[in-house]
């Protein structure tokens, strides 16, 4: 009783799954970045007004300054 | 002292340490565990699933801890932070629970016979993804952040308890699923698939702790932008009154 394909099958799921939550967590980082810019174009911080700090926030919630 | 993008370089220099040795960890457990380990003579090769089930099951139930204790805090103490956790490890542990429970299908359908019985612990860990997939939808229709991280950090906590009647499961009723090849007094199992599992074990430990930095880096972006599309939303709403 060799039974190789239940285990194929089992690793492939696996894989696949594994994969695909972490595809899935790059595409939720890059939906993140391009809602940043969006608001970064259309709020203050848009290069057309010039500004010196802004409140958009970093990674830690301290404004990001404009230069 | 240490600038705020200093901690973001630190946090994603961990990550890519994390991501590196939980790969090279997995690929040494997955050569170990199909290859190095001898094949089960009853079970045939489906036995090795258990190098990816039980890892699997660990981490899920590491996953569901971590919720716990962070719901604790979020209760106690009422910071952000505790509920980025708990949401965060939810979300890994349910993925990986999904992927216990179908593993454990295709590991009981050549030996039992069946993809799925009503047994004690296939039954309680079932529950236990029930449990969880309630913890998003209460998140979901909760509405408001604080209610939605107060009522979610209360069903994680309680969910928790069922990860302790899921492993004692197979002592107190009388199942199909073994029980535990692992005690304090030994393995009941031969030398290199304790190995091939040890192995395992840590790669997906290693894999779990990487998934949680990446994950919660996302969660603390989403709030700070909440925070700041709104706001951005009151200082348009002064403006236009201003005007």
């Amino acid at each position: 009783m060799s039974n190789l394909n239940y285990l194929f099958a089992a690793f492939l799921i696996t894989w696949i799954v594994i994969s695909a939550y972490l595809w899935m967590l790059g595409r939720q980082v890059q939906n993140l970045k391009d809602e940043v810019d969006s608001l970064t174009e259309g709020s203050e911080l848009s290069p057309d007004r010039p500004t010196g700090t802004t409140s958009l926030p970093d990674a830690d919630g301290h404004p990001i300054r404009q230069h | 002292m240490r600038t705020s993008g200093a901690r973001g370089t630190q946090l994603a220099n961990l990550g890519l340490v994390l991501g590196v040795l939980a790969g090279i960890s997995m690929a040494i457990g997955l050569y170990l565990g199909l290859v190095y380990a001898p094949m089960d003579a009853v079970q045939g090769n489906a036995q090795r699933i258990f190098y990816i089930h039980v890892p699997m099951a660990w981490v899920a139930f590491l996953a569901f801890f971590v919720v716990f204790v962070a719901g604790i805090m979020y209760l106690w103490k009422r910071e952000l932070i505790w509920d980025q956790v708990a949401r965060s490890s939810a979300e890994i542990g349910l993925v990986f629970t999904t992927l216990v429970l179908v593993t454990g299908s295709f590991w009981g359908r050549p030996i039992w016979g069946t993809w799925w019985t009503w047994d004690a612990r296939l039954t309680t860990t079932l529950l236990l993804w029930f449990i969880f997939l309630g913890y998003f939808m209460i998140r979901a229709y909760a509405g408001d952040r604080g209610r939605a991280a107060t009522f979610s950090a209360v069903i994680g906590i309680i969910g928790f308890f069922d990860v302790p009647i899921i492993y004692l499961s197979v002592n107190w009723w009388r199942t199909l699923h073994p029980q535990a090849v692992i005690t304090l007094s030994g393995a009941a199992m031969p030398g290199q698939m304790v190995w091939a599992l040890m192995v395992c074990l840590l790669g997906f430990t290693l894999l779990y702790a990487y998934l949680m930095v990446q994950k919660l880096a996302i969660e603390q972006a989403k709030d700070k932008l909440i925070d700041y599309q709104f706001a951005l939303s009151e200082r348009e709403a002064e403006g236009v009154t201003a005007a």
